[in-house]
């Protein structure tokens, strides 16, 4: 802003300026500031549909070009929106942003992380369905699953880069420890496969710190942390 | 750092007393005309290049909003009196409640 604008004039000198960063040394080029998706979808109050959809379509004119979901948001809700968001516009122009691995019931209800290289070709595939798309740009446990080794969770994202159907893989709230191991084991691959680390850490910390040295982790941070947590009945447990 | 910052940094109150979230607490301090979101998005954007913000915005009012976010420029000095005014641990209460934390690789490893 420059010196002639003073900040009380800010309301009537918008810049609105959305830059692009880059995600890693070797990831895609985003917008500063990324479009999510999941309260239009599930754990907060009920969204309008119309205004969902309106929201979303601004953001892309606004020049966001990241929308992140989750196939559980809504158990494809989300992605069944962004498909109707999305219709008419340009697939390349949008970085799609999508986690796997929670699973659902029909009341909302959570039933625990799966990660299994099977489960999540399974779900991927029905992501690409419902989204109306052949590729997702990026593609990511939001979980790490304690009873499932990373390696095989990111070998089976691997395989669907190199299939095409996955752009990047990505990592969701797991430790400096998993981020090295995972990508320990796709760093013989092409720089496609390379892992990108969401951390959605609120302190700092070492995934924070491997994130700032390390040329494949980068972060989302949701700046504005939701009412704290009620306390939760077993079997409805919440989590983003 | 540009006036329009410097003014910013002037205008956030200093911290005093407890909040009981750190919601309550960025908006006794936040400059006048400038929203809680707006400065905690601003905040963040400071934090590193490699860091890219999510915005929740369900309605195009408050995408509207969260978009300001790019006309604030924050400076070292208003980040610091920022981080001064709502100090790490300054919030109460946790991320998750302790059943959800304990299954967070990022917070247990």
């Amino acid at each position: 802003m420059s010196n002639s604008q003073s900040h009380d004039q800010r309301n009537v000198t918008l810049k609105r300026t959305v830059t692009r960063r880059t995600l890693g040394k070797h990831g895609p080029t985003v917008s500063s500031i990324g479009l999510g998706a999941m309260g239009m979808s599930d754990l907060y109050s009920k969204a309008d549909h119309a205004e969902s959809i309106a929201t979303i379509r601004a953001a892309l004119d606004a020049g966001i070009n990241l929308i992140d979901s989750g196939d559980f948001y809504g158990s494809g809700h989300s992605e069944l929106l962004i498909r109707e968001a999305l219709t008419g516009r340009s697939r390349e122009n949008v970085l799609l942003s999508v986690k796997f691995g929670e699973l659902r019931d029909p009341v909302g209800g959570w039933g625990g992380t799966d990660n299994r290289p099977a489960a999540l070709k399974n779900v991927l595939a029905q992501s690409l369905q419902r989204l109306g798309t052949d590729y997702i740009d990026i593609y990511r446990p939001a979980r790490l699953d304690p009873n499932v080794p990373i390696e095989d969770t990111v070998g089976a994202m691997a395989e669907m880069v190199k299939a095409g159907y996955v752009r990047y893989i990505g990592l969701s709230e797991v430790s400096a420890r998993t981020i090295r191991k995972s990508a320990r084991h796709t760093s013989h691959r092409g720089p496609a496969d390379r892992v990108l680390a969401d951390l959605a850490r609120h302190r700092e910390g070492h995934p924070a710190d491997l994130a700032r040295a390390g040329d494949r982790a980068y972060r989302l941070w949701r700046p504005i942390p939701r009412p704290h947590q009620r306390p939760l009945e077993q079997g409805t447990r919440g989590r983003w | 750092m540009t006036s329009a910052a410097s003014t910013l940094a002037s205008r956030v109150k200093p911290w005093t007393g407890t909040c009981s979230s750190s919601k309550s607490c960025a908006k006794r301090h936040a400059p006048k005309g400038v929203t809680v979101a707006q400065l905690a998005i601003a905040w963040v954007l400071t934090k590193g290049e490699n860091i890219v913000p999510l915005i929740g915005a369900r309605k195009r009012d408050r995408l509207d909003e969260s978009l300001g976010a790019l006309d604030i420029e924050l400076g070292p000095s208003d980040v610091e009196q920022i981080e001064r005014t709502v100090p790490s641990g300054a919030a109460a209460g946790t991320r998750y409640n302790a059943y959800l934390t304990g299954d967070l690789d990022s917070e247990n490893a």
